[in-house]
């Protein structure tokens, strides 16, 4: 089944294109990887897919972005951001502690029961793999945690206002080898559930864990197909001389 | 040049600048001290601190600025009081919310608000703010330490809007995005996020400002009341500190023990900004302060 339907997207920051005519489909359940050189807009198509592009004062689109089949420039981008998790680059923790950055986002949607709260408190802190490390001093300060404990305490806030789709940016690039383990492997029992897309600059990441591989280059989706097949045996010239020069 | 030569001369250059300015501070309490030092043989620093009656020329000499110490905090705190939430207001405006044009337009003319002197402060304060006071409430004086209050707030606002915006501003951009990502409004992420990240740079332009209100003489003096008597609230008139220093100290007689007294009362004054100054930083740095 498809989770999101991107058709004739194109994007500017003032007269500047940055996306070109992407047309793609992304399935649902399973582990999407974007890989290209820097500045090829991999950001920005994230960045589109969850509305905070728009955020950008000069930033322009045109296209439509279907997800689950619904038009999600259609609503307000509160909406739709709410339904689909963005997680930076930067590992983030708010000024608030560990449990209340968990509920940075039910909390704002009015959740007030004790017991819910609770619960998705230790729901998303043990489907991103913090629990256990967190779980006796939820009220800490969320800066006192380590980078990779950050890093996933923003999977977990991502999560906790149920996404319908996740996506990450680069969520490893600053992260220890352990660190990144353990994030890959909450993503891939994360993604039986709920489609993930994940920008990486990691080809062996992208190997390891993601279902199909994405080559984007200048603004434009370059090759599309299951991430073996990319690595293997790509069709195109240069997807080819990239995951060769990368990787050789 | 060799480098480390230029690292060590750089260094002693700091060393000593800093130094200098540390020796200046001290000499200046050192001064006020020894000026000050006949009247803290002859009343104990409570008894001045407290005691309500000030007459220092003719006996019985009592030596009291309660009243006046009293009124300088009114006035202080009550200005902050008024400013603190309209410069945070307009802090988070300015740093979030304003259109480009509009917050260039604005941020000169905060600048430029802090560069009028205090005496026209002061003569606006006095022509329109105590004759509105008067004519409203049918008052045969409208001066305050309340109207003080107002007019000070209005002249330490710039200072508190300028370095909280720019407090607001120094967030990385990564919290604001990393927030609004989970899909909640931006009022929610200013006052959750962004306000507490940059309550470090808030608070400390909130301790220069009460310096500042502390410390303003000339608006105060001309709006305040000048009546030595203990100010029993915000709405009596009352005689600050540094009012008091100024009326008096043209008429005081060099070395005399009325001299000597006015310089304790600005030792008083320092020692009074300064104390506030390390409480405030003190709440800053036990705050448990969220690092970026
Ligand atoms: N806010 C902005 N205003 C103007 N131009 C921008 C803005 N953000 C990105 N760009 C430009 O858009 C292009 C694509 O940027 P984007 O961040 O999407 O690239 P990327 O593929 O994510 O790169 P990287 O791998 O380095 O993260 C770049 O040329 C960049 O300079
Ligand atoms: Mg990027």
């Amino acid at each position: 089944m498809t989770a999101i339907n991107i058709t004739d997207w194109n994007t500017w920051y003032g007269d500047f294109q940055v996306l070109n005519n992407i047309n793609s489909e992304f399935k649902d359940k399973s582990i999407t990887a974007i890989v290209g050189p820097s500045g090829c807009g991999k950001t920005t198509l994230l960045r589109s897919l969850n509305r905070t592009a728009e955020l950008t004062d000069n930033f322009r689109y045109e296209g439509s972005i279907l997800v689950y089949g619904h038009n999600i420039y259609a609503d307000k981008a509160e909406d739709a951001r709410r339904h689909i998790g963005l997680v930076y680059q930067t590992p983030v923790a708010l000024p608030l502690s560990i449990q209340e950055n968990v509920l940075f986002g039910p909390r704002y949607y009015g959740e007030r029961k004790r017991d819910r709260l609770t619960a998705i408190v230790e729901n998303c802190l043990t489907q991103a793999a913090l629990w256990d490390e967190v779980k006796d001093k939820l009220n800490k300060p969320a800066f006192e945690l380590s980078g990779g404990q950050k890093q996933r305490l923003s999977i977990a806030r991502a999560l906790a206002v149920n996404p319908q789709l996740l996506l990450l940016d680069e969520p490893c690039s600053s992260l220890d080898p352990l660190s990144t383990g353990l994030i890959e492997e909450l993503l891939v029992k994360l993604a039986m559930n709920l489609p993930i897309i994940i920008v990486t600059h990691n080809l062996f990441q992208a190997r390891r864990i993601a279902n199909e591989t994405v080559f984007m280059l200048n603004g434009k989706i370059i090759e599309k197909d299951l991430t073996q097949t990319m690595f293997n045996n790509p069709s195109n010239e240069a997807t080819r001389s990239f995951f060769s020069g990368a990787i050789g | 040049m060799n480098n480390n030569v230029g690292n060590t001369f750089f260094k002693i250059i700091s060393a000593v600048i800093a130094f200098t300015c540390s020796l200046l501070l001290i000499a200046v309490l050192f001064f006020m001290l020894r000026e000050s030092l006949p009247v803290w043989q002859m009343t104990r620093p409570l008894a001045f601190l407290s005691g309500t009656d000030w007459s220092p020329i003719y006996p019985p000499i009592q030596l009291g600025i309660g009243s006046m110490l009293a009124s300088t905090l009114w006035v202080a705190f009550g200005a902050l009081i008024i400013a603190i939430p309209l410069a945070l207001a307009c802090a988070i405006f300015l740093a979030e919310y304003a259109p480009q044009w509009l917050a260039q337009l604005l941020r000169p003319a905060l600048t430029v608000l802090t560069g009028i002197p205090s005496v026209v402060y002061g003569f606006l304060g006095a022509a329109v703010l105590v004759k509105f006071f008067e004519i409203k409430f049918q008052v045969s004086s409208g001066e305050s330490l309340f109207a003080a209050s107002i007019v000070l707030a209005f002249m330490v606002l710039p200072y508190i809007v300028v370095n909280s915006e720019s407090a607001i501003r120094a967030v990385p951009p990564e919290y604001k995005l990393s927030a609004l990502a989970v899909g909640v409004s931006k009022p929610y992420v200013t006052m959750k996020v962004i306000v507490p990240l940059a309550k470090k740079g808030v608070l400390g332009s909130i301790a220069l400002a009460f310096g500042r209100a502390a410390g303003e003489t000339m608006a105060v003096l001309m709006i305040a009341g000048n009546v030595l008597r203990f100010p029993e609230s915000w709405f009596s008139r009352g005689e600050p500190l540094s009012a008091l220093i100024a009326l008096e100290i043209g008429s005081a007689v060099p070395h005399s023990l009325h001299y000597q007294a006015l310089f304790a009362v600005g030792l008083v004054l320092i020692l009074v900004v300064t104390i506030i100054n390390i409480l405030i930083n003190y709440l800053v740095n036990n705050n448990e302060m969220p690092r970026y």
